[in-house]
């Protein structure tokens, strides 16, 4: 005979059905008056809701515009930009010509470029660098935060005055220095540079995620039924820290854009062998006294639509993704 | 591992015939395949009905309070601070107090989900203190927990399979199916429909959330459950259910429950024997008769006069503690319930209240208590006690 | 402070409007009539109160007893007008002889604090954690008296003093952070008498209290209550606090008032079968053994009423007339009245059922309970 350990119990012992009834019963003698055929996933939920922010939906496309703009506006013939390749290169004027119907948003001054192929190709470099450095810095922050908030202790205090020193450093002025010196007007070095300046945000706030999340009863009731603690790093935790991550990226990339425009601006950033909308902003500004107001408004009224266009989502996604508000 | 069983016959019996042995093999082999689907250390307890599942002797949980700028440890919150008891197979053994005495801290020590301080935990005679979280984990079917707030204890990204499903994968049940089947069953058994499976948290009443939490423990089929103040945060009307619900699992699965709660009269309905916590301590330890009949302990009998009763007949004089509850990281000396007893004052004030810990007493058949005068407590003691104190200037301050 | 600047009336009709209907009695205080509250939300419009009646006369104190979802505490937030700006309210309030609803909100703020006052159940989230609690009870005064500061802080103290708070020229000083959640109650109880109020508004003033806090609490109420007179309404849903504290009651569900009587009548002979269930299903030691009696289903949410009456889907008695027709209000005896079909001519037959159940309520009377005082 087998050698069997003491009574199988395989499944549930089935309830006498006048018990299951009376219990059914007493749980829910209700009718659903209200009929919700679906049952929607917390994903789902959200974009539901996400849905119904005429911002956020408004937020979207002016980012798909600008973003379809970045990528095939450049492919038009014409509209490439080439440093060496100037209108008329025996002719340097300091005014450029103002918007018309051949150069809609104008000529420059000085070399006399359109200034409508600066912005489209400027976009292309100016977008790059805002999504990529924050996604660097959604990576760095979420992962040293993650570490600091669930594991807490000597390794919460180590990587938190780690972040402090950071924190502590005048960030502009490093940004400066480092993209002049390391990153030599390099946009990928730039765009990395962004990024290591930029998590410590990002890593506190998930550092404080963690350590609230890891506080709530269904962490712990996970952990009562024997669930691992990687699992429910990655399957309790993340998930339901996922949502505030999200609102805070979209809204870094917003901060990043406008501290590249800055920093090509003052110079110090991606050289202008390739535009971004710092840098034209940063040529346009010697040629003002002569006029010339299209050349530095369009880049910046740019860099406004694109920074408002994040802002509503990172609002609409904020909304959506909260748990409280109803579908 | 199994041998067939066909050509070996024990000599007593006439040879099988061919297709009764197929039958047997088959049958064999089914529930080969059901038991290897639960892990091989599992074992049901071998505990008789009454005797001790779980002992706790001397149990300690004391959460150090970091402040300053170099965290160091300032001072100590003292949540459970020296606790014994049994919890008997079968029985259901309430823990009551207020907030601050460490009743939630007990259940989730007692669990091991917070290493003790010190003292010991023996659960059906294994010595369970300080394991972590490997060395428990198949102890984790056996003892299982439901929490209070239905709403924070689901996490409300997860579908119901998954989460009542979770705990089975972590206890080793690989086959899909078998874990919803057993999913299913459990809801069923909680009085919920199979088909919420799909579901998530927030489309469910605190009620039934409360049901699918009931579920995830009892899908893993345990002997032993912390029910840690499960009907507290629901309606009027749901209590009742819920705790209908939890009876009838206890008859049916043979269940012994650990009941913490701070509201007396479920307790008294619902309990075989209490134990009344205050700042971490036991102060009562009796049956819900002898409790009821002839409370011992003056915080006992404070805690049943508070009680408002729903019969606008009863207009009784009531016996009101004075002050506040003291903080568990500064008890008082001595007897903990010292500062506020309305039994020392109508004794005089003796000074044994203030510099001596009475110690759990036992005063016949199972009833304890931690007092050094439990024998004047009485009815009279606390009809005159009520009436000499004052109603409103009940407030006097600790700190 | 806590002050919050009152929303221009919420009537549906525009204010200004003589309203028709007289006012009520003198020994009335307050009384509501017809009174409905509707939220605009992303869902939809959802009402939260649907025609509640009730009334508190001079001194005297009324309990609204309901589960969550019964509307119990918006309709004392509408008396207050303290809700948002995305309710409408329709109906009357009278107070003292005036009506609340079409009043401007000047008049309104002059009211709330110095005639009426509201203590609410969370004591550390209603009280400014920025300041101290003498200078928020010592704002209350100056808002409606004319004193000066230095008067202002010295009935804060004696305010303080009142609620049983001892070495109160101590305690004005501290923040709220440093009471305990008992002390801040009284506090809060403080603040509300300040300026003695004519009623006295306390939503579940002591369910986020310890056991033994509040029967601290609930003695001090009725304490004060007997020394300056004020009238109470409290809200709640634990029937202990009703049976002790209050001489009428007044059950809601599903923002409806199902029952209301003198609370000896109420709660020993309950009428309609939403207050049987509740009563029966309170768990006490002589109910030790058996099953508890429990309503089925799940408490009814504003979002999702039944067509009719809304307790149907629970109600152990209901037959078809219930799914189709809203049970109306009947006059019971002088003072009480249910909702419930039981009690009209066309639930006569079925009456029976939910007599048996009222009369082993009723024969269920505790006899002189044995230890307690």
């Amino acid at each position: 005979m087998a050698t069997r350990k003491q009574t199988p119990v395989v499944a549930a012992v089935p309830v006498a059905a006048g018990d299951a009834d009376l219990r059914l019963a007493e749980a829910e003698g209700v009718v659903d008056y209200d009929v919700n055929l679906q049952s929607l996933g917390q994903w789902q939920l959200a974009w539901k809701k996400f849905r119904r922010s005429r911002m956020a939906l408004l937020g979207v496309a002016m980012l798909a515009g600008l973003v379809g703009m970045a990528i095939f506006v450049p492919l038009f013939p014409g509209m490439q930009f080439d440093f060496y390749a100037v209108p008329n290169p025996d002719v340097i004027t300091y005014a450029g010509r103002p918007p018309s119907l051949q150069h809609i948003f104008g000529e420059t001054g000085g070399l006399q470029r359109d200034v409508f192929q600066l912005v489209a190709n400027g976009a292309r470099l100016s977008l790059f660098v805002g999504f990529m450095a924050m996604f660097i810095a959604v990576f760095l922050g979420t992962i040293v935060g993650a570490f600091a908030g669930y594991f807490g202790g000597f390794a919460d205090n180590v990587l938190m005055r780690i972040v402090d020193v950071f924190l502590s450093l005048p960030l502009l002025f490093v940004i400066l220095v480092a993209s002049r010196f390391f990153g030599n007007g390099n946009p990928l070095l730039i765009v990395i540079i962004f990024g290591l300046f930029s998590w410590m945000g990002v890593s506190r706030l998930v550092r404080s995620l963690f350590l609230s999340l890891r506080e709530q009863d269904f962490v712990e009731a996970a952990r009562a039924v024997g669930v691992s603690d990687k699992r429910i790093a990655f399957r309790h935790i993340l998930p339901n820290a996922l949502s505030p991550i999200i609102v805070v990226a979209s809204l870094t990339v917003a901060g990043i854009i406008i501290a590249e425009s800055f920093v090509s601006y003052l110079g110090f950033g991606i050289s202008t062998l390739t535009p971004t909308w710092g840098n034209i902003l940063s040529n346009a500004l010697t040629f003002i006294p002569q006029g010339n107001w299209w050349w530095p408004f369009f880049p910046g009224l740019f860099i406004v639509l694109t920074v408002l266009s994040v802002n509503f989502i990172g609002d609409g996604l904020r909304d959506a993704l909260d748990p409280r508000t109803r579908a | 591992m199994t041998e067939p069983l066909v050509g070996v016959a024990s000599d007593d019996l006439p040879p099988m015939s061919p297709e009764e042995a197929v039958e047997i093999v088959e049958e064999q082999q089914r529930e080969e395949q059901l038991v290897h689907a639960l892990p091989d250390e599992w074992i049901k307890a071998d505990v008789p009905e009454g005797a001790p599942l779980l002992q706790v002797t001397g149990l300690k949980k004391h959460f150090p309070i970091m402040g300053g700028f170099l965290r160091k440890r300032i001072g100590t919150v003292y949540a459970v601070d020296g606790v014994d008891f049994d919890v008997r197979k079968g029985e259901i053994f309430s823990i009551v107090g207020e907030s601050g005495c460490g009743k939630s801290t007990l259940g989730r020590t007692v669990l091991q989900l917070l290493k003790p301080t010190e003292g010991k935990v023996t659960f059906a005679g294994e010595d369970i203190t300080g394991w972590n979280n490997t060395r428990m984990r198949p102890y984790r079917k056996r003892m299982q927990i439901i929490f209070q707030d239905p709403f924070g204890s689901l996490n409300p990204r997860m579908p119901v399979s998954d989460i009542i499903g979770e705990g089975l994968m972590a206890q080793g049940v690989r086959d899909g199916k078998v874990r919803t089947e057993r999913t299913e069953s459990a809801l069923e058994a909680v009085g919920l429909r199979r088909s919420y499976t799909r579901r998530f948290p927030h489309e469910f009443s605190g009620g039934q959330r409360q049901r699918i939490g009931i579920a995830r423990a009892l899908a893993l089929e345990p002997e032993f459950i912390v029910c840690d103040e499960p009907v507290s945060a629901l309606d009027v009307s749901i209590q009742s259910q819920i705790l209908n619900l939890l009876l009838d699992l206890r008859k049916e699965y043979d269940l012994t429950y650990m009941f913490i709660s701070h509201n007396l009269s479920v307790v008294e309905y619902f309990s075989d024997r209490v134990a009344v916590m205050y700042l971490g301590q036991v102060h009562e330890l009796a049956t819900v008769e002898q409790m009821y009949h002839s409370p011992k302990h003056p915080y006992t009998m404070a805690l049943l006069s508070a009680i408002p009763k729903p019969d606008p007949r009863i207009r009784s004089r009531r016996l009101v503690l004075k002050g506040d509850l003291p903080s568990p990281a500064a008890p008082p000396s001595g007897c903990r319930f010292h500062t506020r007893c309305w039994l020392r004052e109508h004794l005089g004030n003796p000074e044994v209240c203030a510099t001596d810990d009475p110690g759990l007493r036992d005063m016949g058949e199972g009833h304890q208590v931690r007092c050094h005068f439990p024998d004047e407590v009485t009815a009279d003691a606390a009809q005159s006690a009520a009436h000499s104190a004052s109603r409103v200037d009940t407030a006097v301050p600790n700190a | 402070m806590t002050e919050v600047t009152a929303p221009a009336s919420p009537r549906a009709v525009a204010p200004g409007t003589p309203v028709a209907s007289v006012p009520p009695a003198p020994d009335v205080l307050l009384e509501l009539r017809g009174l409905r509250t509707e939220f605009r939300t992303m869902d939809g419009i959802v009402r939260a109160v649907d025609g509640v009646d009730y009334a508190v006369r001079v001194g005297k104190s009324l309990g609204v007893v309901g589960e969550s979802g019964s509307g119990k505490s918006v309709t004392a937030l509408t008396v207050m007008r303290l809700l948002e700006s995305n309710a409408t309210t329709t109906g009357e309030v009278w107070f003292g002889g005036r009506e609340l609803l079409g009043m401007s909100g000047h008049d309104i703020e002059a009211l709330r604090g110095s005639e009426m006052a509201m203590i609410f159940q969370e004591p550390l989230t209603s009280l400014n954690p920025v300041f101290t609690v003498g200078d928020q009870i010592a704002e209350q005064v100056r808002r409606h008296k004319k004193v000066s500061k230095k008067e202002a802080w010295g009935q804060a103290i004696e305010a303080i003093r009142l609620v049983g708070i001892p070495s109160p020229e101590r305690r004005v000083k501290q923040y709220p952070h440093e009471l305990s959640g008992g002390m801040r109650q009284r506090v809060m109880i403080a603040m509300a008498l300040s300026c003695e109020p004519k009623l006295l508004i306390a939503d579940e003033p002591t369910t986020a209290l310890d056991v033994t806090i509040q029967a601290q609490i609930l003695e001090l109420l009725k304490e004060i209550q007997a020394r300056t007179g004020s009238a109470l309404l409290l809200i709640t849903h634990d029937l202990g606090v009703v049976a002790e504290m209050v001489d009428e009651v007044v059950v809601m569900y599903g923002g409806q008032v199902v029952e209301r009587g003198p609370v000896e009548e109420v709660l020993i002979r309950p009428s309609a079968p939403y207050t049987v269930g509740l009563i029966e299903s309170i768990p006490s030691v002589e109910k030790r053994g058996g099953r508890l009696h429990a309503i089925k289903g799940v408490v009814a949410n504003p979002f999702n009423l039944p067509p009719a009456c809304r307790f149907e889907p629970r109600c152990p008695y209901a037959w078809e007339l219930c799914r189709t027709e809203a049970p109306p209000l009947v006059q019971i005896s002088d003072s009480q009245v249910a909702r419930c079909h039981l009690h009209t001519p066309a639930g006569a037959d079925r009456r029976p059922g939910l007599e048996m159940d009222r009369a082993r309520l009723i024969a269920s009377e505790p006899g002189p309970v044995a230890v307690r005082p």
